[in-house]
């Protein structure tokens, strides 16, 4: 019996003009999605290539390897980016590291390339939220009510039918029909990934499966949802009006409001202050530094005065304590500095992740919510992108810092060599330029697959909850439902 | 006739529940996204006064005029309240440099990903994408439906002229919708008088040029729905078909337009613009610094000969060898204004460059989504609102401007002491505080409303001349409607 009624169901649905409609618009948006997301992949590998040879070339003509402790370094382009962007357009992609512990982020792919902001990109994220949802909804708002309003749920009765299994029948007959059907432009779209060079790893695969898995869970949502409103109203009409008020909600007014109320009740300091602050205090350490290195070096200025050596071993002498001395002092400040204002950025932090934990437990009311909650986070462009870059590039200010001690004999933030040998420079053979070979590469380490799977799972288990919750919700509301 | 039609169509919207309900749904996210962009422009402001207050502290410090490159914020404008545009995904802050290159950074996105990750809801958004889809909700049966109900027939029963009858149809939607919509909108102002925002004239002529632009947009969406429902016999069909094309419209058209001319004008980054300008500053530096070397060796053979010559009066010693050190201090000036000089006319010819490809890639963008009227609303609200493309490109014009009239000012300043960082540290003089107050100061200067419409009478009427067309279509295709 129940097979009947699926495959009742599912002719019902894959023999109307509104099936033929959707499943048409959807496959021109899956392949859509898809095509334009490997395209922008690829652009955006490109740019990153670019971007990394011009820094290089920039070090080309440099003869010290003091110029190169300012660094650039870049975030390259994720692979699954191209079905998911979350966040990953908006954080800055590119990091200033000086040996410091706070790399300095900008030139986010919106802020440098503002035409796309205007109107964000189509992604298959953005297909799934808004326009598959919209779509099951139309699929399934009617399917308990509409049958009454047309007399065929009677009809069905007639028969010695037990409501158990056409309710069943109805839910799963919908989900069928909506998800197989998205099965194959979405087959054909994995396809193209390989295809069209798009490198991805094990791990990446199993990323791309889990996503479409909860894509599916997510229409779920929506499908339950609406069987279970169109067993709770009367009319078909009104069944369908309800249904998008609460798209509404979920998709637009939820996952909005939520955020503002966690940026009322959570204040996050600025990092305009604390870039603030930090000026004041290097200019603060400056004067204090400046003083030091000066009466160090009028006390070595007066020592050789009453020596009364003026041979250039004497001046040599000189000018290695002086530059020993002006070292230490760099770092001796640079560590004050360091210690004081990660404080201050650790405090910051804090507060944003009580902001962002605040937020997103309000938003999880709205599957649309978990919805992009757990797709940023198995494609690698959640808020977590930021925080693994940031952690890669203090990483990697480090081990520029080591090299360039290592090269030049001085730690970051002290006087480069070149102005202490200018005079022997400009008399002698003109210096070689440095090999940038050798500058230490910057290789992102995306976080594990087993990191991602933890960071995606609440919100999985939530999707399939409002799955149980709506199901059984139709159930039961079918079982008292009116069928004359 | 025509007004009891009007009349008639006016009850059948206003006392459904599905206006009730609708009403009440764009009632609530009309006012909470006005409230919303109250609190975020409040936000922003506190942290405008905040940043300039620092700066302006940080400025008040310092001793020395070549010092002073004081960071800018962008000063937040009330419009902003109802149309974000790229407000949040441009950078916040510039710093302006003695060498004329100018970069806004900070966005608000970069700073606080939170927000980026469900992004802002504003008036705009509401009108562009919730307002439409409830234009079609209420439209897309209004002939078929009643067609389908038998009320056509018996209308036309009694002798009704059918462009009167299709006439009212419109005007009646159009009065039961817009008129009710206008109420949450002048909440909305109540909510902007009662939070104090400063709204100048000109801002509340922006205000309602955006109002009659929402209206226009939502006419459209009107006479869409009423077309619809005029060439299809079913109301089902209608709203599939009306589904389908505002997903197209209002989702796919505006993002696919922008990306196809992504992929056909390729623009250089950021980063390799920055890369390419930090080239050039270490080459230019390194020639600055040799120049700077070879004038301190000339002053110092300079001293050296005045030291043969045994000049019997110290005073004359002591004059010969200031007029030394004036030549070096000039001749140093001197080198330093033609670097800076070199270094901008670099940075300028680079960016003009970037900027005319950055140009080329908007236009055939924002050309191809113009075929979607969503597309020209988000276009001219954002221009209305100062918050489109020319936001960004407006702010570093000026802010070029700006840090060459400061470079001009520090510069007359420092010819005008006659003193500089070196002479004070050679004669032990004690830095004093500058005199600020003819400081300039910048002042960001909004489009004026001319400019504005001249640059939104395109969006303006590609929307007009759609709703023509449909109207046009609607009227022929009830002309020949089969009302049996």
């Amino acid at each position: 019996m129940l097979k009947l009624i699926l495959y009742k169901e599912l002719k019902e649905i894959t023999g109307s003009a509104k099936f033929a409609a959707t499943f048409g618009v959807c496959s021109i948006l899956i392949i859509m999605a898809f095509y334009t997301g490997i395209k922008n992949y690829h652009t955006g590998i490109q740019e990153y290539n670019d971007s990394k040879a011009a820094q290089i070339q920039q070090f080309a003509t440099v003869t010290d390897w003091g110029y190169v402790s300012s660094n650039k370094i870049f975030l390259p382009p994720e692979p699954l980016a191209c079905l998911v962007m979350g966040i990953s357009n908006d954080i800055g992609r590119t990091a200033t590291v000086d040996g410091g512990s706070h790399p300095f982020f900008d030139e986010s792919t919106y802020s440098e390339q503002s035409v796309f902001a205007v109107f964000r990109f189509l992604d298959l994220e953005f297909v799934f939220q808004i326009i598959f949802s919209l779509f099951a909804i139309l699929f399934a708002f009617d399917a308990v009510n509409g049958e009454k309003e047309r007399g065929t749920l009677r009809l069905s009765f007639a028969n010695s039918v037990p409501r158990a299994n056409y309710i069943t029948g109805k839910l799963t007959g919908s989900f069928f029909a909506l998800v197989v059907p998205l099965i194959i432009p979405v087959l054909i779209g994995i396809l193209m990934l390989p295809i069209m060079g798009v490198p991805m790893k094990t791990d990446e695969w199993i990323q791309l499966v889990l996503f479409l898995m909860c894509s599916f869970l997510y229409l779920g949502v929506f499908l339950t949802m609406s069987v279970f409103m169109s067993c709770l109203t009367k009319r078909s009409s009104s069944s369908f009006l309800f249904l998008l008020v609460i798209w509404v909600f979920s998709v637009l007014i939820i996952p909005r409001a939520s955020v503002l109320i966690a940026g009322n009740s959570v204040e996050v300091p600025s990092l305009n202050s604390i870039l603030f602050q930090q000026n004041q205090m290097e200019e603060k350490y400056s004067i204090e530094r400046s003083k030091r290195y000066d009466e160090f070096s009028d006390s070595l200025r007066q020592e050789l005065y009453k020596s009364r050596d003026d041979s250039q071993e004497a001046l040599d002498r000189y000018l290695e304590k002086t530059r020993n001395f002006s070292e230490q002092l760099s770092v001796e400040y640079n560590k004050k500095i360091d210690s004081l204002i990660g404080r201050l950025y650790e405090e910051r932090h804090n507060k944003q992740i009580e902001q962002q934990k605040l937020a997103f437990s309000i938003s999880r009311l709205s599957p649309t919510s978990l919805f992009t909650l757990v797709s940023s986070a198995l494609c690698g462009t959640s808020i977590n992108l930021k925080n693994q870059f940031y952690k890669n590039a203090a990483s990697y200010s480090k081990s520029l810092s080591e090299f360039i001690k290592n090269k030049t004999g001085h730690a970051i933030g002290t006087t480069p060599a070149s102005f202490f040998n200018q005079d022997d420079q400009a008399q002698k053979k003109p210096p070689k330029p440095i090999d940038t070979g050798e500058i230490p590469e910057f290789i992102f380490q995306a976080p594990e697959l087993s990191a991602v799977i933890y960071e995606a799972i609440p919100d999985i288990a939530i999707l399939l909850l409002f799955n149980m919750i709506f199901f059984c919700g139709s159930f039961l509301a079918f079982l008292r439902y009116d069928l004359r | 006739m025509i007004l009891i039609l009007i009349e008639k169509e006016l009850k059948s919207i206003l006392t459904s529940p599905k206006f009730a309900a609708v009403f009440a749904v764009c009632t609530v996210m009309i006012v909470m996204s006005v409230y919303i962009g109250i609190k975020e422009y409040k936000t922003a402001m506190t942290n405008y006064e905040t940043v300039t207050s620092q700066v302006t502290q940080q400025i008040k410090g310092e001793t020395e005029w070549s010092d002073l490159n004081p960071q800018i914020t962008r000063y937040p404008d009330p419009m902003q309240i109802f149309v974000s545009g790229i407000n949040n995904d441009i950078g916040r802050q510039a710093q302006i440099s003695s060498y004329g290159t100018v970069n806004l950074t900070n966005s608000n996105y970069s700073q606080n990903m939170i927000f980026a990750v469900f992004r802002s809801m504003d008036l705009m958004f509401i009108v562009q994408i919730v307002l439409s889809l409830l234009a079609i909700l209420f439209t897309y049966d209004a002939i078929n439906g009643e067609r389908e109900r038998g009320t056509l027939k018996l209308s036309f029963a009694n002798p009704v002229p059918r462009i009167s009858y299709i006439l009212s149809k419109i005007i009646g939607s159009w009065l039961g919708l817009v008129i009710p919509l206008l109420i949450p909108m002048l909440l909305g102002t109540a909510l902007i008088l009662f939070y104090k925002i400063p709204m100048t004239a000109a801002h509340w002529k922006q205000f309602a040029f955006l109002t009659g632009l929402s209206v226009l947009y939502f006419s459209f969406f009107i006479c869409l729905g009423v077309f619809f429902s005029s060439v299809t016999k079913n109301s089902s069909s209608s709203f599939l078909y009306l589904l389908v094309i505002w997903v197209c419209l209002v989702l796919i058209i505006p993002r696919a337009g922008v990306m196809i001319a992504g992929q056909f004008v390729r623009v250089q980054t950021a980063s390799e613009i920055s890369s390419q300008v930090s080239q050039k500053y270490s080459e230019l530096s390194d020639e600055y610094i040799k120049k700077l070397h070879k004038f301190s060796d000339e002053q110092r053979a300079g001293v050296r000969s005045l030291e043969q010559e045994r000049l019997s009066s110290r005073e004359e010693f002591m004059k010969r060898y200031d007029a030394l050190r004036d030549v070096y201090r000039k001749k140093s000036q001197a080198a330093e204004r033609d670097f800076s000089q070199k270094i901008t006319e670099f940075d300028t010819a680079l960016k003009e460059d970037w900027r005319n490809r950055k140009g080329a890639r908007q236009k055939m963008g924002f050309s191809i989504s113009r075929f979607s009227p969503a597309s020209a609303y988000q276009l001219a609200s954002m221009n209305f609102a100062g918050t489109g493309m020319s936001l960004k490109t407006d702010y570093e014009d000026q802010l070029r401007t700006y840090s060459s009239l400061l470079s001009k000012f520090k510069a007359d300043k420092i010819d005008a002491s006659g003193t500089d960082r070196y002479t004070n540290i050679f004669e032990n003089k004690k830095p004093e505080p500058l005199d600020l107050s003819e400081m300039p100061q910048f002042k960001f200067i909004n489009p004026d409303l001319s400019w504005i419409i001249q640059h939104t009478v395109l969006d303006f009427s590609i929307i007009s001349i759609y709703i023509l067309l449909i109207t046009a279509g609607t009227f022929i295709a009830f002309i020949r409607y089969d009302v049996r």
